[in-house]
């Protein structure tokens, strides 16, 4: 059909037919990937079900090693690990869950719950880095390339045939330039999330210098955040939720982003 | 001339090398200067920069020459004689009344070694001079409120300097304090005020600071020095005054006819004192004393107030006072069973310039082991040097909850990098997490952005295409659209081609009129938009409204075109005439300038 399509196509409907193909192809992927069987999967929720949450946190996790991943299985994972009442871990994994997808609602609450028992520090963060962070950085990266492919193809209609000069044309221009800006923003928001990491200690103090003797910059509860942590062997430098930049057990301490299995 | 300048030189050459000293005035008052002089002859002279009398402030002002060329008779024989006289000048302000000796001084003249006589300045006391015999235009205290003190006592100091309002001074960065077996906190900056002392308008210059003893015994503090560049007015000398007028010995022109000296290196200094510095008790001394001397209170407060065992709590403690802060460190547990504690922030505010009065603030996370109703009590230490007794504070005692009960054995009061796995249990019956997600949610998620990916990129190959593809289609139609155009474009350069050929010299006939009809074909096809080898005779005629004789003469060229290229006349071989040439010319132009028939 998309063939016989290109075959009669004229030159002003090809911009049009492209997209349509381009979103069909995307949601075909995407189908494909959500029909995918993954039986390990299943297996660990059938032991977190029975009640055996060491067992399924076992399941869920050889799965994180061996991939493939989904933002559903990082939060199973954490809530394994929050029955076997490891809440930093727990936080962790609930945080990797948001990353994949950030409209994770239960990830989210879960989460939120979390750092308030256990008294978690984390950024403050403005309304628009919220609404930003909305959209997860694959998203974001596919969003700014229609938008940029339709302003593109708009400018060259606009050039090429007087008669596309319309108001349509210019609404959608405009359009693909602010859906353009706000997939930069997300695509930027997007490269500060993965400089994120989490304190799993129970509580971890932060020291001014690597040495255990060194004064305490801070006390992080489990499930805090810390950004850009640069570890040298067994500390690692990081910045605080206060601002401050500090030491803490490397230990203590992962990255949010993972390295793809 | 050149002879008398070589016996001028030989004259100046042979003189006696002298060195005298003598002073402005013999006698006068503290801070009038006077001018004290060196002069010597006889060639160049190196004199003193430095003159050290104490009670005078002498400071080198300038040299000047004077030459004289006496004639008459010298050593006895007739001629000219010439002679250098060098003064070297030093400004001296006496610091203090009585009388003085300036010493004999060392001076080299052209190589040899004089001495200048010891000369003689008596000072009055009139002007400046306070009641212990210092001067009074410039000097300075060091004020300690205490007399004795205890190791560690924060003891503040104040440094206070006076200078005469009339002196321009200018202070050295700041001044510079002998002390020892303390440690000093760094001076404030300068306060400058005005004050009135003693009759006199003073400008007052106020530090402060607070010395720390370390070590008992008797402690010499000061004296302080402060080094400043001042301009010392000098009052005019009555008896002559201006222009030698004794109207202006009226002290009325005291002030107005003021100069000030010249700018000279003062230094302002206090006296030293002693402070009796007694060794901290050693009896009594509390066990979570660790070096706080001064006068604290201390306040606690918890938050949350209500946790599960495991979950940390933060006990703030607030210590305030005047003392040594640098001393005071975090409050201890009373009792610290059932709580694992880690080393406490702390957060200084100073109420003063000196550090020695504020606050300081603790926060210390504290872990309940196992259930709890209070928060850990604190405790902490200091030694009062008014009550010279030992003081131990207690933090009241905040009440809170704390649930549950963690089964892990104690652990160490703090962290280290292998200690670090949280173990936090979930309480029955409290709310809870969320329930597990049974559906994947789509599977073959990463961590790693999709425009950090070839593939994303490579992806993008295919918009691309498809837009040079959109832009290729577009030329490719409108190049469509103007084919007539480029066809009549094409047949003009090729009549124009036609016609250089048919005006070429020697051209054959056959091919005159073969071009020349072909140029008339061209030109018709053109107007007709019609291939130019598919139009007849006829049909090039009827493009245009040609006269009779035009018409016959077209038809006639074209006959002889076909004559040539079908009848194989031999004739068309040879050249054609100039004539001809000329003939076939004038008549495409005619046809070019016909009008169209359409």
């Amino acid at each position: 059909m998309f063939w016989i399509s290109l075959k009669n196509m004229k030159a002003r409907n090809l911009s049009r037919n492209f997209l349509a193909a381009l979103t069909l192809a995307l949601f075909a992927m995407r189908g494909f990937a959500a029909a995918q069987e993954v039986p390990q999967f299943d297996d660990g929720n059938r032991l977190y079900e029975a009640g055996k949450f060491a067992d399924a946190k076992e399941a869920y996790g050889k799965l994180m090693k061996t991939g493939p991943w989904s933002a559903n299985l990082f939060y199973n994972l954490g809530n394994a690990e929050w029955k076997l009442g490891d809440a930093g871990q727990a936080a962790l994994d609930y945080e990797r869950a948001l990353a994949l997808r950030p409209g994770h609602p239960e990830a989210r609450t879960n989460l939120e719950f979390v750092r308030n028992r256990t008294g978690a520090r984390v950024f403050a963060r403005s309304w628009w880095e919220e609404w930003l962070g909305v959209l997860n950085p694959t998203a974001a990266a596919v969003l700014g390339a229609l938008c940029a492919w339709v302003f593109v193809f708009c400018m060259a209609a606009r050039t090429m045939k007087p008669g596309a000069r319309t108001a349509a044309n210019i609404v959608l221009m405009l359009a693909a330039l602010l859906g353009g800006a706000y997939a930069g923003g997300a695509m930027w928001m997007g490269q500060t999330a993965a400089g994120k990491a989490t304190i799993i200690a129970k509580t971890t103090p932060a020291r001014v210098a690597p040495a255990d003797t060194a004064p305490a910059a801070d006390t992080l509860p489990a499930g805090s955040e810390v950004l850009a942590p640069e570890a040298r062997g067994a500390w690692t430098y990081c910045t605080l939720p206060s601002g401050a930049r500090a030491w803490v057990a490397t230990g203590a301490v992962e990255r949010v982003a993972l390295p793809a299995p | 001339m050149a002879g008398l300048l070589a016996l001028v030189s030989h004259r100046a050459l042979a003189d006696d090398v002298s060195a005298t000293a003598k002073i402005s005035d013999a006698e006068t008052e503290v801070g009038q200067a006077v001018d004290f002089q060196i002069q010597t002859t006889g060639g160049d002279a190196r004199v003193p920069e430095n003159i050290a009398v104490d009670g005078l402030s002498i400071t080198y002002t300038g040299q000047s020459t004077q030459t004289q060329i006496n004639f008459g008779t010298v050593f006895g024989s007739s001629g000219s004689h010439m002679q250098t006289l060098n003064t070297y000048t030093y400004s001296v302000v006496p610091q203090r009344a009585g009388s003085f000796t300036i010493p004999a001084l060392q001076v080299e003249v052209n190589g040899q070694q004089l001495a200048t006589k010891p000369v003689n300045l008596n000072v009055g006391g009139s002007t400046a001079q306070n009641s212990t015999g210092k001067n009074d235009l410039y000097f300075a205290q060091l004020i300690i409120p205490k007399t004795t003190a205890y190791i560690g006592e924060a003891v503040p100091a104040e440094i206070k300097i006076y200078v005469d309002g009339r002196i321009a001074a200018q202070l050295a960065e700041a001044p510079d304090i002998a002390v020892d077996s303390c440690t000093m906190q760094p001076l404030t900056k300068p306060q400058q005020t005005q004050v009135e002392r003693n009759g006199r308008v003073y400008a007052m210059v106020t530090y402060k600071t607070a010395l720390t003893p370390v070590k008992a015994g008797t402690l010499k503090i000061g004296p302080v020095k402060q080094e400043c560049l001042a301009r010392i007015p000098q009052k005019r000398r009555r008896g002559g005054g201006p222009f030698g007028n004794p109207m202006f010995d009226d002290p009325f022109f005291d002030d107005a006819f003021t100069m000030m000296g010249p700018p000279q290196k003062v230094t302002i200094e206090t006296d030293s004192t002693n402070l009796e510095v007694k060794p901290l008790p050693s009896t009594g001394q509390p066990e979570s004393f660790a070096g706080a001397v001064g006068q604290y209170t201390m306040t606690t407060t918890v938050k949350p107030t209500m946790v599960e065992a495991g979950d940390p709590i933060t006990v703030t403690a607030r210590i305030a006072g005047r003392g040594n802060f640098d001393r005071v460190s975090g409050p201890q547990l009373t009792d610290p069973r059932g709580w694992r504690v880690y080393p406490p922030t702390a957060k200084f505010s100073q109420d003063d310039d000196l550090g020695i009065s504020g606050v300081k603030t603790f926060d210390m996370a504290a872990v309940p082991q196992e259930g709890k109703t209070a928060a850990p009590e604190l405790k902490w230490s200091y030694f009062d040097p008014d009550k010279e007794q030992y003081v131990t504070l207690t933090g009241s005692s905040v009440p809170i909850k704390v649930e549950g009960q963690i089964a892990a054995a104690p652990t160490p009061a703090i962290s280290t990098p292998a200690n670090t796995t949280a173990n936090a249990a979930p309480t029955p019956g409290a709310p809870d997490i969320m329930y597990i997600r049974a559906d994947s949610g789509g599977w073959g998620e990463t961590f790693e952005p999709l425009y950090a990916s070839r593939v994303f990129w490579m992806a993008q190959a295919v918009p691309l295409l498809a837009l040079l593809g959109f832009i290729g289609l577009h030329v490719r139609a409108k190049r469509a659209a103007d084919l007539p155009a480029r066809r009549r474009a094409e047949w003009r350069r090729e009549k124009d081609a036609a016609m250089d050929a048919a005006r070429r010299r020697g051209v054959p006939e056959a091919e005159l009129y073969e071009r020349a009809a072909w140029a008339l074909r061209l030109e018709a096809a053109a107007q007709m938009d019609r291939a130019p080898d598919t139009l007849h005779a006829a049909e090039v005629l009827g493009a245009r409204a040609l006269g009779a004789e035009t018409a016959e003469r077209v038809r006639r060229l074209f006959e002889r075109q076909a004559e040539a290229l079908y009848a194989g006349s031999s004739s068309g071989a040879r050249p054609a005439s100039a004539e001809a040439q000329a003939d076939v010319l004038d008549l495409i132009k005619k046809y070019e300038g016909a009008k169209s028939v359409s």
